[in-house]
């Protein structure tokens, strides 16, 4: 739907011919990892379930869990499975393409340390560093702008949060 | 060097001072108080309402807090972690009692100082107009006719409004294992299946009830209290039917907080309770609400709360509800 | 009924109503324009303030926060795959490719009008049906919503515009996200690894991860220092006939949103997705559904407008609010000692009709703010997209923690973030999962309470007509396209090797 658009017949991932080269694997190794990550969430769902006190009465508390982990197993067995054949088969049309993929790595660890870093350092330090990171990993290279949008969001979330809507920022 | 040694003693000073010099300034900035139910329903208007009285007594702002999660889970793991310095405080309702006995069993009575109770609420039953129950009798006679014959709503299996009913019934000589307990997300939702014809009875509160029954949807059969409610005067008491159950057992409001605060700091709070409930604006709201005023003490309330959980413990037990 | 309108018309001539409706207008614009507020939000903060007002002005200003909000979360779903509310998801599935291809301000036109019309037409039905709307409300015992659960989580087989399995798979995987927390009859405790699951998993901070956060990853794929080249606006007048072509479908999506708004708890998310389908099933191209139609953005906005008067109708005339901000509204009328019931319109007739007015009279300026809007915010795609990405990401993670001010929540964004962005890799979209997480505890909960009630006899489901029309139509919503996909596999299968997804268009 959203990111670079696929052509099948092309069966090549979309990049500006300047761009670090992206990430490209065929689509059913991502069906096979994704179905054998959902696989193991499911199976964790189904043990961790048979722990719930199910109670005396009918349908209990842990029936409802398992039903949908069992399904959602089976589901991406399905899944795998698929990717097995048609990789047997080997007439694969699509590929699965990460675009500059450094990038996309950088932005989520910055995700990963924002939590952990407001809590430690309190918000408007945590986010001034996270957002000139972030606009850095996003191509803003100029420091002057950098500072500026910085500012310009921390006053923004200090006038409309703390002010108007009155929550208070750690 | 020398600012360190200051530093230190100061830091020793402050830490042994505590008690008094905390308490005497008490309080000096402003109270968190946590709420186990998001904004709207009637404990959380309640709370809002006390906070402002409260405000003018103890002369800082009382914050409100919705943490609802988890009946309470959310709210009291909070007010746990908190410091016990009475600038975090709770509100609490015999629902959380029910659940310290079966879902939250990290937490007991004296996890908690009992700070205030506020008010209580009597429980009665209401049926549908349309019902082929018009009576107690018409229930008695019903639920004990065959199994699955009257299906009442309530809150969860365990909390106040389901012992409340199984105190009727069991003084009224029903057999509460033929009639189903339908567990709703509140008693808000199971009066409104009760007037959806979706349930026979519902086990509820004045409050909840007063504009269907004044609009002649809904009727109530029993009062759980010892005296008739003034805003149903027709409406009978167990007592009057020939039951005798203990209309002790009521749904209570008051406030928690942290175990360990300085008796004065509860003292003062309380007593900011005490006033606040007199104040014109509560009191309109109390009797507007349908409420009974039952204000009690830090060590009423301890000593009530105890009473609660002990009625509580024999009931799951009972009913075999303790896992 | 003339009388209370009268009576209401007339509190309306106080400048503190009118300036309390203009207030609730604009705050209600920008709460529900930030990702992380929703109208609840905005409304529950605003509760204190109301103590000292009048309860007419207190009302006022509420119901148009409530409805500007309803309208602007649209307005970050358009532009940047980000819904500002759960219901504008479904708006975002089509409004975000439409802004790709630079029609930014068409989408934003179209659903500020779209919007529009579908509260005012909604706002009439409700002052003339009211009293009946309540018979439609009471009808939903536990059977019913359970029913109604399974037909909305049934349509998303209409969003799965890849491949059935990975709808089904999304599905599934939001409903089991839903069983976190307490669980809905007994209240045991299930999969709670941390406190903050108590309550099960925070549901903003999901949608926000989902799609704000995720989306934030995917711009960092392409270079940040271009803009999006975009289509020009036609002048006021043309903007306004922008929506001329839609009318059957602003009819249709008008009247679904009104009935389910008026079921309590059904809400706004499940009226946008049945419209969406709806509009999908009779449109003369429903293979670019998901891909930029306009007439999906119509139907999903037109919807969930039409549902917030809907609403109103169960708390008005029997005192139940249906969902979080009518819930807050209640609080507030009870703050002022008013209770909503069914004797509001003897004893307090002012106050449905100060509502039903000033649904009516904010409107204007609610499309006059939406119109100018979407001149100004069509210019976020002019900024480097590097930036854009920076600040719709930092705005999701603050709007997160000032939704709960709760780390844990913007920890679980986080967490949302990373896993959504992988499965829509896989092309596992984020839609049908937030459709999982809305429904699913509503699904349950009412599964097992029907069974309780009925002693674990499952005739519940079929001897109610209402559950068994809901299961039906949920059957062949869902037979319907396993039988169309079947059919173009074997055609296609004739054609050409067997491969990939051949639903794929």
């Amino acid at each position: 739907m959203s990111g670079p658009s696929l052509d099948p017949s092309a069966a090549r991932c979309n990049v500006a011919a300047d761009d670090a080269p992206p990430f490209e694997c065929r689509m059913e190794i991502g069906d096979l990892v994704a179905g054998a990550a959902l696989f193991a969430f499911a199976g964790l769902f189904w043990v961790l379930g048979g722990e719930i006190d199910n109670g005396g009465f009918g349908v209990g508390a842990a029936d409802f869990p398992r039903g949908i982990a069992l399904l959602l197993g089976v589901a991406s067995l399905i899944l795998f499975a698929n990717a097995v054949l048609r990789l047997a088969r080997g007439d694969t049309q699509e590929m699965l393409c990460i675009g500059r993929p450094a990038r996309v790595a950088m932005g989520m660890a910055l995700l990963i340390a924002f939590p952990p870093a407001m809590s430690h350092i309190g918000y408007y330090p945590a986010m001034a560093l996270f957002m000139a990171a972030l606009l850095w990993v996003a191509d803003c290279r100029s420091p002057l702008r950098i500072v500026a949008y910085v500012a310009g969001f921390l006053v923004f979330s200090k006038v409309v949060f703390e002010m108007i809507l009155s929550i208070p920022l750690p | 060097m020398i600012t360190r040694l200051l530093r230190t003693a100061a830091l020793a000073a402050a830490v042994l001072g505590f008690a008094g010099a905390a308490q005497a300034d008490y309080p000096d900035k402003p109270i968190r108080y946590i709420l186990h139910v998001s904004p709207g329903g009637a404990t959380d208007v309640m709370a809002r309402k006390l906070a402002i009285a409260m405000e003018k007594t103890l002369g800082v702002p009382l914050v409100v807090e919705n943490k609802a999660g988890g009946r309470g889970a959310a709210q009291l793991s909070d007010l746990a972690a908190a410091k016990p310095d009475g600038y975090t405080i709770g509100a609490v309702t015999s629902t959380h009692i029910g659940a310290f006995n079966q879902t939250l069993k990290q937490y007991k009575i004296d996890s908690f100082d009992w700070i205030a109770r506020l008010v209580n609420e009597p429980y009665l039953i209401v049926v549908n107009k349309d019902s082929k129950i018009q009576s107690m009798k018409d229930l008695i006679a019903a639920s004990n006719e065959r199994p699955g014959n009257v299906v009442m709503a309530g809150f969860v299996r365990g909390s106040g409004g389901h012992f409340a009913w199984e105190i009727m019934a069991k003084a009224a000589g029903v057999d509460s294992k033929k009639v189903r307990w339908v567990p709703y997300d509140s008693v808000g939702d199971a009066v409104t299946a009760t007037l959806g014809g979706h349930a026979e009875a519902a086990i509820a509160y004045v409050d909840l009830v007063k504009t269907h029954v004044d609009a002649g949807n809904l009727r109530v059969i029993a009062v759980m209290a010892d005296q008739r409610v003034p805003q149903f005067p027709n409406a009978p008491t167990l007592k009057e039917l020939g039951y005798n159950a203990d209309t002790s057992w009521q749904q209570m409001r008051g406030i928690i907080g942290p175990k360990g605060m300085p008796d004065d700091v509860k003292a003062k709070l309380a007593d900011a309770v005490k006033k606040a409930l007199e104040t014109p604006e509560l009191k309109a709201y109390i009797t507007e609400s349908s409420l009974v005023p039952a204000y009690l003490g830090p060590k009423d309330f301890t000593a009530d709360a105890e009473k609660q959980d002990k009625i509580t413990k024999q009931w799951m037990e009972a009913l075999e509800l303790t896992r | 009924m003339w009388d209370g309108f009268l009576a209401g018309l007339s509190a309306f001539s106080s400048w503190q109503v009118m300036a309390g409706l203009l207030g609730g207008v604009v705050i209600g614009y920008v709460v529900g324009a930030l990702p992380g507020l929703s109208a609840g939000v905005g409304m529950a903060l605003l509760i204190p303030f109301t103590f000292g007002l009048d309860p007419v002005v207190s009302v006022v200003m509420l119901v148009s926060l409530y409805m500007a909000s309803e309208y602007s979360g649209a307005i970050p779903a358009i532009l940047v795959n980000t819904p500002g509310e759960p219901s504008s998801a479904i708006t975002a599935l089509d409004g975000y490719p439409m802004r790709e291809r630079g029609e930014a301000g068409q989408a934003l036109t179209l659903s500020i009008l779209g919007s529009a019309v579908g509260s005012v037409l909604s706002t009439i039905m409700l002052i003339f049906t009211v009293a009946w709307m309540t018979k439609i409300a009471l009808a939903f015992g536990p059977a019913e919503y359970f029913a109604l659960a399974v037909l909305g989580l049934s349509l998303i087989s209409t969003l799965a515009g890849h491949s059935v399995l990975r709808g089904i798979i999304a599905l599934l995987f939001g409903l089991l996200l839903t069983t976190i927390g307490t669980d809905p009859v007994d209240g045991i405790m299930r999969y709670v690894v941390s406190d903050g699951l108590l309550g099960g998993i925070p549901f903003v901070a999901a949608l926000i991860g989902l799609f704000g956060l995720s989306e934030v990853l995917k711009m960092l794929e392409t270079r940040g220092d271009q803009t999006t080249p975009l289509k020009d606006l036609p002048g006021l007048s043309a903007q306004f006939g922008l929506l001329k072509p839609h009318t059957g479908n602003v009819i249709r999506s008008t009247f679904v949103g009104y009935i389910l708004g008026v079921i309590p708890g059904a809400g706004a998310t499940i009226a946008s997705i049945t419209a969406y389908s709806l509009q999908k099933r009779l449109s003369k191209s429903p293979q670019t559904f998901g891909k930029g139609n306009p007439e999906g953005v119509v139907a999903a906005e037109t919807a969930n407008n039409a549902c917030m008067p809907g609403a109103l109708a169960p708390m008005l005339a029997l005192g139940i609010p249906g969902k979080a901000s009518t819930a807050v509204l209640v609080g507030a009328l009870a703050i002022q000692g008013v209770r909503p019931g069914p004797l509001i319109f003897t004893q307090h007739p002012e106050i449905p009709y100060s509502i039903y007015i000033a649904l009516l009279v904010g409107m204007p300026f609610m499309v006059a703010l939406g119109l100018f809007g979407s001149r100004l915010w069509v210019r976020l795609t002019t900024i480097p997209a590097g930036v854009v990405t920076a600040m719709v990401c930092a705005t999701c993670l603050l709007g997160v923690f000032s939704e709960s001010n709760d780390m844990f929540a913007v920890s679980i964004a986080v967490a949302f973030g990373i896993v959504g962005y992988l499965l829509s890799k896989v092309e596992i979209e984020p839609a049908p999962i937030v459709l999982a997480l809305v429904l699913g505890y509503m699904m349950e909960s009412n599964f097992r309470r029907a069974l309780v009630m009925s002693g674990d006899d499952p005739a519940v489901f079929y001897t109610s007509p209402i559950a068994a029309f809901c299961l039906v139509s949920a059957l062949i919503v869902f037979v319907l396209p396993l039988l169309q996909n079947f059919r173009s596999r074997r055609s296609e299968g004739e054609h050409a090797k067997m491969g990939g997804n051949p639903s794929k268009v």
